[in-house]
């Protein structure tokens, strides 16, 4: 999988910050800082994804989630928080919360060390060339389909933010 | 293999987390994208185990990742038109069905 120590280190490095990024998306009880800590967490995924031999999903996870995603949250930050200085209400039920979130993430861990994986194969060194030609080749409906969802995407934002009276 | 599961898995329940215990429409939105790039990295991570060449999982972490920037973009038009009706986004203060 991971070739080299060098390679291990980094990618838990990536994981480490990964992590501790959403946490503090999660936890904390200023919106801002959420959004900066998100930030941060999709900058370790991409490089996690480099690491993992998919130069191209990175490049496409920096400029989309970072250069898209995280810019429109706080466009909607800026539109809908107006006054709003006060910490953010969380719910009443966090222990509760707490309890299923360390029930999934134990199972997912447990199933992690449960399976007999199959080896790394190898992978091509330049995987755009690749990725073309399966998103035009056995892809293809996939690639026909996401189309039709961002069109339909801006369609219904356009029409949900353009309407006079909900 | 066993670090990237143990990474995502480790991700997906901070995600869960939120989920369930945020109340501001825009942090559930946040906590829904860290559930959606967890599954990204399992993608990644298997498309190097079954037939690498033809890359099925990096294709579908693109697809992934582009269905959540749709999601991104009409969940905050609905939280933008939600705070113009009910001047809030806490998702626990609007209760218009309440009977």
């Amino acid at each position: 999988m991971l070739d080299s120590d060098v390679q291990i280190a980094l990618f838990a490095a990536f994981g480490g910050v990964a992590v501790l990024a959403a946490l503090a998306a999660v936890l904390t009880r200023f919106l801002l800082r959420s959004i900066v800590a998100f930030g941060a967490f999709l900058t370790a995924i991409a490089g996690q994804f480099y690491l993992l031999a998919a130069d191209f999903v990175a490049l496409i996870q920096i400029f989309v989630y970072v250069g898209g995603v995280v810019v429109l949250i706080l466009f909607a930050l800026m539109l809908s928080a107006v006054g709003e200085k006060h910490p953010l209400a969380v719910s009443e039920h966090r222990g509760l919360g707490a309890v299923v979130a360390y029930a999934v993430g134990g199972w997912l861990v447990w199933a992690a060390f449960g399976e007999d994986l199959p080896e790394a194969g190898e992978v091509p060194g330049e995987t755009v060339a690749f990725l073309g030609r399966a998103f035009l080749d056995q892809q293809l409906v996939a690639f026909e389909v996401i189309g039709i969802i961002l069109l339909a995407a801006v369609v219904t934002a356009l029409v949900i933010v353009r309407g006079e009276r909900l | 293999m066993t670090l990237v599961l143990v990474f995502s898995g480790l991700l997906f329940a901070i995600g869960t987390y939120g989920v369930l215990t945020r109340r501001n429409a825009i942090t559930l939105l946040i906590s829904v994208e860290i559930l959606m790039n967890a599954a990204n990295l399992n993608f990644v991570a298997f498309s190097r185990l079954w037939e690498p060449e033809l890359m099925t999982g990096q294709v579908f972490a693109l697809v992934g990742i582009s269905i959540a920037a749709c999601e991104a973009a009409v969940g905050l038009a609905l939280i933008l038109a939600v705070f113009r009706r009910f001047g809030t986004t806490d998702v626990g203060r609007i209760d218009f069905l309440r009977g």
